[in-house]
């Protein structure tokens, strides 16, 4: 018979099998999705496990290359919007909201904030009519309150994450619970309210333990250790990096293992604990070349150097300030930054670490500001 | 009234709800046996058989103006899918069975009890929250607490939006819907656009959905596809040539 429990589960298998099927042809579309974006699709294509498993290869892409990211979840997108009506209503706008949801992540990844909310809208009104999907809008509201942050966006952001929060304390999903706490917390901090800050983190990592969500954890415990060292409690803040670092390294995150190790190395450097910071953040410089990321590696090495001159080690400063050089130089780095690294080479049998921290804090704002002049630091320095 | 429908029964079509035309060809129509009700529900609503087979099933429906949709009454029947069921079920299938079959009166319970939702209404949301559960059940650790909450929030939503609709007069005049006056001559036409429209390349897809469907403008499109205003007018103005040219079934140049 057919009808009843039996057709969901069914229907339960059916989805499984979609996503088996889909696995390989993504496999072959992530060598280049772009080309996939202008050949007709083929009908077989037009699953709801493809799409699924498309937004999921654009969610995983994210990191390694937000452009990709973006190809595969316009793909998804695609597919997602023209689904076969022989599915149920709710599965369609459920995928589709979710690939314009993955579009969205592609933007925002790539600091393209406007397109990341116009998507988010698109994603919104995919399944704003359906009662059904209070959860799935819940999870927008997530995004839409991490994009708003990083637009510092602020206040909109928490009204958003608190909303959604509401949502997910229906569910008494602790996973999503402990999501919108980061988030929250992460404004906050930013709005410089670090107490606050330290109480929503602090929120997050019992809920994302229940759930078994340990990425979670590790980055409340390392956004944690930062808020605790801008609050000046640099014990705590050692304590809670180190418990991120653990996680991350359990996970074999080798990439927040280091930035972890960093930020433990400068929690010390500030704390005047100079030796021990100095061999952390040797530490951290040499995983990070290793995993070849020469800019994280130089900013590192900047700290360094700080940490260095407060000890005197003026000519192992000076040394390390000209392999850093070298090494911007052949990642093609940007100019300015080489010409605020070169300043600190030729000054380091005079300088005092307070000059390493200002080109540090020049080289991190130049991140944000590509064309922002280095302004050598007054006689006060 | 074209083929004999009410229009309201036509809007149900359009909305192309396979769990409310199953249910209303099981329950309403005479000569549809409740075990075919589902695949022929689907074959209606299917894609791929939106087709003649479409019209001939609607034109041979022995419907009156007393079966319509809005008076269905909902019996303990339960919607069905029309896909393609392998014969051995797996363990994750039996493991949702049972999910759906420990908490499905549950739910319909507290929608209909608490939020005094009519029953037909109940199973609907239910049904559709448990095909939301099925997309997310892999990160779900308590279910019943996730179901019961899902419950809760779309009993809410169902009621906010309830205020907002004015319900049909029971007796009132159950005239035809203009929007479906030549539907049969229409229907045709709108499958050959589907037809077209899916034979494009997804990149088209979405620059002509975004222009034509959603209204938006070749800026907004230019930064939701991150190209330039220019690529953006050149892409909509050449997928529209090339929808065009599928539509009319001339070869492409």
């Amino acid at each position: 018979m057919i009808g009843g429990a039996r057709t969901f589960g069914h229907f339960a298998r059916q989805l499984e099998a979609e996503r088996i099927e889909a696995a390989p042809i993504v496999i072959t579309i992530l060598a280049d999705p772009e080309r996939y974006l202008d050949e007709p699709l083929a009908p077989a294509w037009r699953t709801i496990g493809m799409v699924n498993s498309l937004s999921d290869a654009a969610r995983t892409q994210l990191v390694r290359s937000p452009r990709r990211s973006l190809y595969l979840a316009q793909l998804a997108a695609a597919i997602a919007d023209g689904l076969p009506e022989a599915y149920p209503r709710v599965l369609r706008l459920q995928s589709a909201a979710d690939a314009w949801k993955a579009i969205s992540n592609a933007h925002r990844f790539a600091s393209r904030y406007d397109a990341a909310l116009s998507a988010l809208d698109i994603a919104d009104v995919r399944i704003a009519n359906e009662p059904a999907l209070a959860y799935d809008r819940a999870i927008l509201a997530v995004a839409r309150a991490i994009t708003l942050s990083e637009m510092n966006r602020l206040g909109e952001a928490l009204q958003v994450a608190d909303g959604a929060r509401e949502i997910f304390a229906e569910y008494q999903d602790a996973r999503q619970i402990a999501q919108c706490d980061l988030v929250t917390g992460m404004t906050l901090h930013t709005l410089g309210r670090v107490v606050e800050a330290r109480q929503a983190y602090m929120r997050v990592i019992p809920s994302a333990r229940a759930a078994g969500d340990l990425h979670t954890v590790a980055a409340a415990y390392n956004n944690l250790g930062r808020a605790a060292a801008d609050a000046g409690d640099l014990n705590a803040s050692v304590d809670a990096l180190q418990q991120a670092r653990a996680i991350f390294r359990e996970l074999d995150m080798p990439t927040e293992t280091s930035r972890a190790t960093w930020s433990i190395g400068v929690a010390e450097l500030t704390a005047s604990r100079f030796g021990s910071a100095i061999s952390i953040l040797t530490e951290a410089r040499r995983q990070f070349l290793k995993l070849g990321m020469p800019e994280e590696a130089g900013l590192t090495g900047v700290d360094l150097i700080e940490a260095l001159l407060a000890t005197n080690a003026r000519a192992a400063a000076r040394d390390l300030a000209g392999t850093i050089v070298d090494e911007f130089r052949r990642a093609g780095l940007n100019e300015r930054a080489l010409q605020a690294l070169s300043y600190l080479r030729e000054t380091a049998d005079v300088a005092t670490p307070a000059v390493a921290h200002h080109v540090g804090a020049y080289l991190r704002r130049l991140k944000e500001e590509p064309a922002l002049f280095f302004i050598e630091p007054g006689p006060q320095r | 009234m074209p083929l004999g429908i009410s229009w309201r029964c036509w809007e149900c079509f359009a909305e192309r709800d396979w769990t409310i035309v199953s249910r209303v060809l099981t329950e309403d129509w005479e000569g549809v046996a409740s075990a075919n009700a589902p695949e022929l529900a689907s074959t209606i609503l299917g894609f791929h058989a939106l087709s003649d087979r479409w019209i001939q099933i609607t034109h041979s429906f022995p419907v009156d103006r007393s079966t319509i949709l809005a008076r269905y009454t909902v019996s303990r029947n339960r919607p069905a899918m029309s896909v393609h069921f392998p014969s051995e079920p797996g363990h994750a299938e039996q493991e949702f069975a049972a999910t759906y079959e420990e908490h499905y009166d549950l739910l319909v319970g507290i929608a209909v009890e608490r939020f005094g939702i009519s029953h037909a209404d109940a199973e609907t949301l239910v049904h559709e929250i448990f095909f939301d559960f099925l997309v997310h059940v892999d990160r779900i650790r308590d279910r019943r607490a996730w179901l019961i909450g899902a419950v809760y929030n779309a009993s809410k939503d169902h009621l906010r939006r309830a205020q907002r609709v004015e319900p049909l007069p029971e007796h009132g005049p159950d005239t035809v819907d203009p929007r479906y006056a030549r539907v049969a001559e229409q229907w045709p036409a709108e499958l050959a656009a589907r037809e077209a429209f899916a034979r494009i390349t997804p990149r088209c897809q979405l620059a002509l959905r975004l222009r034509y469907i959603e209204g938006h403008t070749i800026p907004s499109i230019a930064k939701i596809l991150d190209t330039t205003k220019q690529y953006a007018a050149k892409l909509v103005s050449r997928c529209l040539e090339l929808a065009h040219r599928r539509y009319g079934g001339r070869k492409e140049s």
